[in-house]
């Protein structure tokens, strides 16, 4: 009798190295005695030849080298003096619905007018340094569109500025968070990655810049239609959980549907905080108010999504997972049971 | 002294003893390997970009872990898978189920002596392929195929490099095969075999 697990970890192995004589001689007896094991192997086999060692693979958009290089650099140097204060801000502003901001926060970045254009503390005389103190005036003043003139005509007109990176961000969030072109928004954050490599790698809001260009890469074939709908939507309150739904059902399994089902979550419950217990139950709620059969399969995978990836809450993630896999929805099936299957859990 | 001319190894001697300008060279000559197996496990490719940096700078400020006697290359990759590895586990957002379609990502076989652009294009749909394929496997699953498979690792350093037994790498090796074979079973480079 051969001891299956065993067995198969010998079989793989063989197909790579060669084995000691004796685990030689325990495969040979097993693949004797089990017709399965030796047709397991042969397909394994193939697998392997099938799979060239050398297949391309994919290749880095920057060079590491200077991005690297300045992070050494950066860890025995002394931090500069804060810069740009007016764009540091603790709390979206405080006029926005919940849901609202939400919506921003869940991308959050600094928003432009903290209300302190006045404090800028801009360390250098610098002509993109000025730019910052008129864009933030003009932001103040409700002029988004001027003020990211204001830092366009800086960013072109001092190419070797060292605030240039900084301000090319700021202009990206100009148009994500206030603007809403998102076209620029993802013109500028791309050039903020690409163009900036040390600063984009070295940013602590580099995961907030990252989930705003996954999210805008997402939904640009759909000319960004389902960010539209949820900024919108965010505004109106209860009345937009439609056309919320409506986006998770449009486009299944994609970051923008786990945005509507968290926009959803805290439209039905303004005081749970995200990455609370009661924001995950409200997320669960939502499922009562939604008739549409792939929205109610994506809810599922959200609520499991977000149990993982923000709570990671494993256990509590499973079930909903399953649910989404077991969905008859193909895209949110296959994005659960490609999660299961990560997790180690056979759906 | 021409740090070009330099072998993997000693290039890594030299930035032991100090020379950090045998960074520099060890970058340039391994940070697309290094990347492609960031790649290979995350699937994901701007986790790719943070894994490969991080990896390259603990491989700068571990480097005296490195002992001669075994190839630079291969310790840098072990690095690396471990490295994202850890990075998946950390990260907020789980990866995309799918990973970047091959129109996504520019294939070594442009810029490889495959000259022929149907032969190009082939050889970056396979690599496509296998890189949809190995997004059903978990990332230990991964991390094993693609340091064994691509990398040409022992098992043993690959256990070593995760922190396992040979034996789990084993179990990890055989489900990374299962789960590949019904993902490509009717996947196949050249012509058909004959029948009988």
């Amino acid at each position: 009798m051969f001891m299956r697990g065993r067995d198969e970890g010998l079989a793989a192995q063989s197909l790579y190295e060669t084995l000691a004589p004796a685990d030689q001689a325990r495969l040979d007896k097993a693949l004797a005695s089990s017709p399965d094991l030796a047709a397991e192997l042969a397909a394994w086999r193939r697998v392997v030849e099938s799979v060239p060692a050398d297949a391309p693979a994919p290749l880095p958009s920057i060079d590491l080298l200077p991005a690297l290089q300045a992070r050494l650099a950066a860890e025995i140097a002394p931090r500069p003096a804060v810069s740009a204060a007016p764009w540091r801000v603790a709390v979206f502003g405080g006029g926005c619905l919940a849901a609202l901001a939400l919506f921003g926060a869940l991308l959050y970045r600094p928003a432009m007018n903290d209300g302190a254009p006045g404090q800028a503390n801009v360390a250098q005389a610098d002509a993109v340094g000025a730019a910052f103190a008129e864009a933030a005036a003009l932001a103040d003043g409700g002029d988004y569109a001027g003020a990211y003139g204001a830092l366009r005509a800086a960013v072109d007109n001092h190419p070797e500025s060292p605030l240039r990176a900084e301000a090319v961000l700021r202009m990206a969030d100009l148009a994500f968070g206030d603007l809403q072109r998102y076209d620029l928004a993802l013109e500028d954050y791309r050039a903020f990655r690409d163009g900036y490599s040390a600063e984009y790698v070295m940013h602590p809001d580099r995961n907030t810049v990252r989930e705003r260009l996954e999210v805008l890469e997402e939904t640009r074939d759909a000319a960004f239609a389902p960010l539209y709908r949820m900024a919108g939507a965010a505004r109106r309150g209860e009345s937009a959980l439609g056309e919320l739904e409506a986006v998770m059902a449009a486009h299944p399994a994609m970051y923008v549907a786990d945005l509507a089902a968290e926009t959803m979550a805290s439209i039905l419950a303004p005081e749970a905080a995200p990455g609370s217990p009661e924001f995950v139950q409200a997320m669960a709620s939502a499922k009562d108010r939604c008739t549409n059969p792939a929205a109610l399969a994506q809810l599922e995978l959200s609520i499991g999504r977000y149990y993982l990836d923000t709570l990671a809450q494993e256990a509590e993630a499973v079930p909903h997972l399953e649910a989404a896999a077991e969905s008859g929805e193909i895209a949110v099936a296959k994005a659960a049971q490609s999660t299961l299957a990560r997790l180690g859990v056979q759906p | 002294m021409d740090l070009g001319e330099l072998t993997d190894e000693e290039l890594a001697l030299a930035l032991q003893q100090g020379d950090e300008r045998a960074f520099a060279e060890i970058v340039r000559r391994h940070q697309n390997r290094v990347y492609a197996v960031a790649y290979r496990v995350t699937l994901n490719r701007e986790d790719a970009l943070d894994v490969a940096q991080d990896a390259l700078l603990k491989a700068f400020r571990k480097i005296h872990a490195w002992q001669p006697s075994g190839p630079f290359q291969a310790w840098l990759m072990r690095l690396t898978a471990n490295q994202a590895i850890d990075h998946i586990r950390r990260r907020k957002r789980a990866p995309r189920a799918e990973p970047d379609d091959g129109a996504m990502f520019r294939s070594l076989a442009d810029e490889s002596p495959l000259r022929d652009a149907g032969r190009a294009a082939e050889a970056a749909e396979i690599g496509a392929r296998v890189d949809r394929a190995m997004a059903v496997l978990s990332e230990s699953q991964r991390a094993v195929f693609v340091l064994r498979h691509f990398e040409g690792l022992q098992l043993s350093d690959i256990a070593e490099a995760l922190g396992c037994s040979t034996g789990s790498v084993k179990v990890h090796l055989f489900r990374a095969l299962k789960k590949m074979r019904v993902e490509l079973a009717d996947f196949r480079i050249g012509p058909e075999p004959e029948t009988e």
